[in-house]
């Protein structure tokens, strides 16, 4: 894939992620995606449930279930190859090079441990560093993610924060190693439109100032514009289409593109009584995906060939825009 | 909307009260709404602030303290559920808990055909599978179970259950949050061609601020058990009044044209301890706009023209000319 | 269901295991139609000393074998009926006390504990000598005391299965609360207390042997524990007297409890294939 900056982050060509069943044969969950992300910058990768999305955050993470399988062609972070690390390489890059924030906070900390002990321990994993010096940083920590009273906030546990707080101690934890890219899965789905916004703004203000480079899953289009500055839609485990969010947004070449950007309600049904466009069908499941585009059975625009071969993602143009289909849409929609 | 004299659905004062472990949860403190024949009404509000307790009080699956509920005028016992159930029906938010995973796709459509003894066996048969059909599920899906079917198979299964009894008003909470995307767009369509239909009324929950302004004529904006604004969708969706709506629509909307409106409200805290709401003006701790006033009084509906009610001691201050003047 | 009982390899030796034990208490009367009591030889024959008395004779010269035939009746008559009778009073009030919540819950539970308290056994003992040893009356007494678990169980999982929206939205159609809880609640909260009725049947089984090996049995009737009670004077030197019923005691609560445990991996989702 050709990506704008001279030197990215991130990059990952080739992933892909096997579902290992016993009698069946092995079924890619993800299959064949590659992307990158360039300091700095912010690539969502967004799509429907089940488009696979949480397991490439997690491959990249290293923290895959023993029952699938990763194989990539080239995964290189911050200039180290990480295609097929060892136990201590991925420990050495898990939380300093690379951190992950999670949908959920609450499962992902520990509930028995203060906010303070949590953070402390994060923060000593990486930085030979002192307590005393540890509660300094954690409190500083807090103060960073915007938690109001930060020092009385330290002594409590998790489940005695809102949902919130909660996802600003787990960001406040991401950031404890001092990472260069931050994988963010889904990270306000569980919060409330108000809560969600201000999650939202914290991590751009913290992309900005510490200049780090994001991998931001969402299914939400709304929150893909507000963040991101390139897009990945996936579909089915393949990534579809990838470009600029500004150029993706206005004109989508690829059908699900389009289909879920129209897809999402725009105006008053009660001033104009106009439908919405619907996809037809629902999302296969990776068992069930067509043999050759795996949009097909849901696309308007299919053709013979569409079921024959799977569309490579192919280059546009030399901004790094992409897509892969064999009868896109036109550069402008008419 | 043109106003009618009784009108479909008309909520007045709802009390709704919770007894939590911390003490009473005031979950909805007086709540007045009424909706007309054919109407979207769209509910909407933080996690917590009381829609589903609102929801379910109106269904009668919450006792509420007080206040009362009347369809086209006559008063209705919310305790009396057989009488009201076909009147008033709900569609849940969760796709894979509100259909028993016992039964099949047809015996649940046939379920309330059945506890209301209407028609005879073949005839329920028949008109299940019609309902069925009419939402959009092959007839070779009849006698599955819920478990094997999509997320929005099973809210078509749950909407054809809610519309068997013919209601004339269906209180959607959340109907569609839980589904993908390019599902949404399907069930959202189906719920408007129905309500064409049959003129169906519905008081449609949701946090999804874009889907609430597509579906509904009128919105309403709920804190902390309270409404504090309510008026024509469009009216609220380009000119929204009261703070809390303003900092909703900013998240929402394109912000900049909302700014343009009023004052830009952000909001940097989250909600207050519900068994304890703030004096005065509920909202008032999170208010970047608050004067001293609005901790000592309650602010009321004002009307700002064309329906358009707001609870904010402020909101004449950045209210057009034109809107103030109506009040 | 059935399937996937059959499939695991504790549910189909649990299940063949009864279905033998089963069989034994059906064919008894054909088997051996002189009935238990009959003295067909010398006493204290050893198993196979004389072709036919496959197990040998007790201590009055009665066919062991019979006797256990007939005893397979016994225990699983008394398991049966008992854990019936536990299961329609456990169900009964855990179903009220959960469904209904509030005062029903609290005196309902109250009285629940008061029984969870009592020793079983001591108690199926004091409530068998006060009234007359009689089928009936073991049957009685170890329904008694074996119920408060049914009821705990059951008013957990109704508790849980009477907040989903699926039991919501019946009353929302206008069902009426019993039709809810016989054909939405009950059916859903039901799987584990399958799982618990099958070890009842074997707590039983144990009660009705021991109360009969302490000579609190019904006299009318050929049972296990009778057997068991027989033998034991003369254990150091005739000790399969005492020994095969007490095998056969064994051997149906390993069924039992192995039939429980493949229902109970049956039932879990976690173990389920989707
Ligand atoms: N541990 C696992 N074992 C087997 N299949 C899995 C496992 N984890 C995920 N899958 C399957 O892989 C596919 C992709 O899952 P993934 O969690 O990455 O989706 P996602 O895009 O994150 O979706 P969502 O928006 O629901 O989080 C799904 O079909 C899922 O069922
Ligand atoms: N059964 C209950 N017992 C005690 N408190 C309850 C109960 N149900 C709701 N509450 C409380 O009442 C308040 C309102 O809850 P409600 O579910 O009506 O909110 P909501 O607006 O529907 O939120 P959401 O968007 O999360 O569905 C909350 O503070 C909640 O904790
Ligand atoms: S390749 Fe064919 S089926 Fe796939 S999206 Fe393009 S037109 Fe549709
Ligand atoms: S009444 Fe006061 S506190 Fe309440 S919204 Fe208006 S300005 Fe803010
Ligand atoms: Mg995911
Ligand atoms: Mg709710």
């Amino acid at each position: 894939m050709i990506s704008a900056s001279p030197a990215p982050l991130l990059d990952v060509e080739g992933l892909s992620i096997l579902l290992k069943e016993k009698k069946r044969p092995d079924v890619a969950a993800v299959d064949d995606v590659s992307f990158s992300v360039a300091p700095g910058e912010t690539l969502a990768l967004v799509g429907e449930s089940g488009a696979g999305k949480s397991l490439t955050a997690l491959a990249l993470m290293r923290l895959l279930p023993k029952t699938l399988g990763v194989a990539a062609k080239r995964i290189t972070l911050d200039g180290r190859d990480l295609t097929a690390p060892s136990d201590n390489e991925i420990r050495a890059i898990r939380g300093s090079v690379m951190a992950m924030i999670f949908q959920d906070p609450l499962s992902s900390l520990n509930p028995v441990l203060t906010v303070e002990r949590q953070l402390v321990e994060a923060i000593r994993l990486h930085e030979p560093i002192s307590k005393a010096d540890a509660r300094r940083r954690a409190l500083e920590l807090l103060e960073m993610v915007r938690i109001p009273a930060a020092a009385t906030r330290l002594a409590e546990y998790p489940h005695r924060l809102s949902g919130g707080m909660r996802q600003r101690v787990m960001i406040a934890m991401a950031l404890a190693g001092r990472p260069k890219l931050i994988l963010a899965d889904e990270p306000t789905t569980a919060l409330d439109v108000t809560i969600s916004g201000q999650i939202i703004d914290l991590l751009m203000e913290l992309q900005r100032d510490l200049g780090l480079g994001m991998l931001f899953i969402t299914h939400d289009l709304h929150v893909v514009r507000t963040v991101a500055h390139r897009v990945a839609v996936m579909y089915s485990g393949r990534i579809v289409e990838t470009g600029t969010v500004d150029e993706v947004f206005a004109t989508p070449r690829h059908p699900y593109t389009e289909g879920l950007i129209q897809a999402r309600p725009h105006g008053s049904f009660a001033v104009d009584g106009h439908r919405l466009r619907e996809i037809n069908g629902t999302v296969p499941v990776p068992a069930a995906r067509p043999s050759g585009c795996a949009f097909e059975p849901r696309c308007a625009r299919a053709e013979a060939d569409c079921r024959a071969q799977v569309p490579p993602l192919v280059p546009d143009n030399d901004e790094g825009r992409a897509f892969a289909c064999f009868h896109p849409l036109q550069e402008r929609v008419a | 909307m043109t106003e009618r004299t009784a009108k479909r659905l008309a909520i007045d004062d709802m009390v709704v009260e919770h007894r939590s472990r911390g003490g009473i949860v005031h979950a909805v403190a007086g709540v007045s709404l009424d909706l007309a024949a054919g109407e979207t009404l769209g509910l909407v509000g933080e996690s917590g602030c009381g829609k589903s307790s609102l929801a379910r009080a109106i269904v009668g699956l919450n006792t509420p303290k007080s206040g009362s509920i009347r369809i086209d005028g006559q008063p209705t016992d919310t305790r009396r559920r057989g009488a009201q159930a076909r009147q008033i029906q709900m569609v849940f938010q969760d796709p894979y808990g509100s259909l028993n995973p016992r039964s099949s796709v047809r015996e649940l459509v046939e379920e309330p055909l059945s506890v209301h003894r209407l028609g005879s066996k073949a005839e329920r048969r028949a008109r299940a599978k019609e309902l069925l059909e009419r939402v959009g599920i092959p007839l070779a899906m009849h006698d599955r179970l819920p478990h094997q079917l999509s997320g929005g198979q099973r809210q078509r299964v749950g909407i054809a259950r809610a519309i068997a009894l013919e209601p004339k008003i269906i209180i959607c909470d959340e109907p569609v949050s839980a589904l993908d995307v390019s599902v949404q767009a399907q069930v959202l369509n189906l719920l408007l061609d129905l309500q064409r239909e049959q003129d169906l009324t519905f008081l449609f929950i949701s946090h999804d601020l874009e889907v609430v302004r597509y579906v509904s004529h009128r919105i309403a904006v709920m804190y902390l058990g309270v409404i504090v604004e309510i008026g024509p969708a469009e009216g609220i969706w380009s000119l929204p009044l009261h703070p809390y709506t303003r900092a909703l629509m900013q998240t929402a909307g394109d912000a900049e044209r909302v700014a343009a409106t009023g004052p830009v409200v952000k909001l940097a805290s989250e909600l207050p301890n519900p068994l304890n709401p703030p004096s005065g003006c509920r909202f008032r701790t999170r208010c970047p706009l608050a004067i001293d006033r609005c901790s000592r009084d309650v602010p009321s509906l004002e009307d700002f023209g064309n329906g358009h009610r707001v609870a904010c001691h402020r909101a004449s201050e950045w209210a057009p000319q034109a809107m103030s003047g109506a009040a | 269901m059935l399937r996937r009982i059959l499939l695991s390899p504790s549910g189909l030796i649990g299940l063949l295991l009864l279905l033998v034990i089963v069989g034994m208490a059906l064919s008894a009367g054909y088997v051996f139609p002189k009935g238990p009591w009959a003295l067909v030889a010398r006493p204290y024959m050893w198993p196979g000393q004389r072709p036919g008395l496959l197990f040998g004779t007790d201590s009055l010269g009665r066919d062991i074998l019979a006797a256990i035939f007939y005893g397979a009746r016994v225990s699983l008559l008394v398991g049966f009926v008992a854990t019936v009778c536990a299961l329609a009073i456990g169900i009964t009030v855990g179903a009220v006390a959960g469904y209904f919540g509030r005062g029903f819950d609290a005196v309902l539970m109250r009285i629940t504990d008061a029984f969870q308290t009592i020793p079983g056994f001591l108690f199926a003992i004091v409530l068998v000598s006060i009234l007359s040893p009689s089928v009936q009356n073991i049957v009685i007494a170890i329904a008694m005391v074996s119920w408060p678990p049914v009821a705990r169980l059951t008013r957990a999982e109704v508790l849980r299965v009477r907040e989903t929206e699926y039991v919501q939205s019946c009353k929302i159609i206008g069902m009426s609360t019993p039709r809810i809880i016989l054909t939405q609640v009950l059916p859903n909260s039901l799987s584990p207390v399958i799982v618990v009725a099958a070890v009842l049947v074997a707590t039983a089984i144990i009660t009705e042997a021991g109360l009969s090996f302490l000579g609190l049995g019904d006299p009318n009737v050929m049972s296990w524990g009778t057997l068991i009670n027989v033998g034991r004077p003369s254990i150091r030197s005739t000790w399969f007297i005492a020994v095969l019923p007490g095998l056969f005691v064994i051997l149906t609560v390993l069924a039992l409890n192995l039939l429980g445990d493949a229902i109970n991996d049956a039932l879990n989702p976690h173990f389920r294939k989707r």
